[in-house]
């Protein structure tokens, strides 16, 4: 299998986590009301995405990330997990239950997970610069893959992500 | 480019009474403006996705004048690149119109109209989340005006 993992295009980010680097585990409530820990998923491919229910590009992205990335990958060994960024539990089930998602979406009330993963751009809040972004986990633990809102590269498709995971997991299934 | 941070995308809307010598039990308006700059949108009033954050224009109530509903500016529809649905946004110069009615009253006073504009924005390169702006209108209510027949009739109950 070819595991040359495209690299982000992004090249101004410090203050989040690199290629390689080991993601240190967290725990983070589910819109579903159990807790959900990262290492839950030790040993499979994880791509966690960042999203909020206010965000136009999120509700854009939304179908896309069920249907053509869990929905296509779950059987080769992918986990999708969602993390919604500062919002509550009620409402992150809403947009949950109203885009149709079936994998576990965590709820980040205070943002202090996803300010671990927020790239530094240009004195934004974290909850904003981590927006948008992907994160794939390898089996280990590490970050194989990351990439940040980039108006000039997004894709509601989230066809830059099937690639990667095609790379990762064997062609698509 | 990232354009700004949140609260200084926007400048703060401005205010305006119509007419600006508005007496007691008159009738006038509010107009609330708020100057969006090139390369930024807001949801509209009714977006036509649900979950994305309406402009609302809130005015705390007050016993010296009643607000009629809000009059929200007609949004444009526009399709953007990353998404295959369009939306209703605010660009530009966009007007926030109120009708008011001031309480009946023979005494002049200076109140302050206090409320918020709530709104979410995008650049071209980032969304933003919501925010809100602080919105105050001044206003000198001059006495009202008691026509002579109804005083003579006050002053003939007092006789």
């Amino acid at each position: 299998m070819n595991t040359t993992i495209p690299t982000t295009t992004t090249t101004t980010i410090s203050g989040t986590y690199d290629l390689g680097d080991e993601i240190p585990d967290f725990a983070l409530p589910a819109t579903t009301g159990e807790t959900v820990r990262l290492s839950d998923y030790r040993g499979r491919t994880v791509l966690m995405f960042f999203t909020t229910t206010w965000c136009p590009y999120c509700s854009a992205e939304a179908p896309f990330l069920e249907y053509e990335i869990w929905q296509r990958y779950r059987a080769s060994g992918l986990q999708v997990l969602g993390i919604q960024v500062k919002e509550n539990q009620q409402l992150a089930a809403s947009f949950a239950e109203h885009h149709g998602w079936t994998f576990p979406v965590l709820v980040d009330g205070d943002g202090a997970v996803s300010e671990q993963f927020a790239p530094d751009k240009e004195g934004l809040p974290p909850e904003v610069a981590i927006i948008n972004a992907h994160f794939i986990v390898g089996p280990d633990g590490t970050v194989v893959y990351r990439e940040f809102l980039n108006m000039e590269r997004f894709d509601a498709r989230a066809t830059h992500v099937r690639g990667v995971l095609d790379q990762l997991l064997g062609d698509e299934p | 480019v990232i354009a700004a941070h949140a609260t200084t995308v926007l400048p703060a809307p401005a205010t305006q009474l119509e007419p600006r010598d508005l007496r007691a039990d008159d009738r006038g308006r509010l107009v609330v403006t708020l100057d969006i700059p090139p390369g930024v949108h807001l949801q509209s009033h009714a977006p036509t996705e649900p979950f994305l954050i309406p402009t609302r224009l809130h005015l705390d109530p007050t016993a010296d004048v009643t607000f009629g509903s809000v009059e929200y500016p007609t949004p444009h529809t526009q399709r953007f690149d990353w998404t295959p649905v369009q939306l209703d946004v605010y660009q530009g110069p966009v007007e926030f119109v109120v009708p008011i009615t001031l309480a009946p009253t023979r005494e002049g006073r200076a109140i302050t109209i206090t409320g918020y504009l709530r709104y979410q924005a995008c650049t071209d390169s980032l969304c933003l989340p919501p925010a809100q702006h602080q919105v105050e209108a001044a206003l000198n209510i001059e006495p009202q005006m008691i026509p002579d027949a109804t005083r003579r009739g006050r002053l003939d109950q007092t006789d």
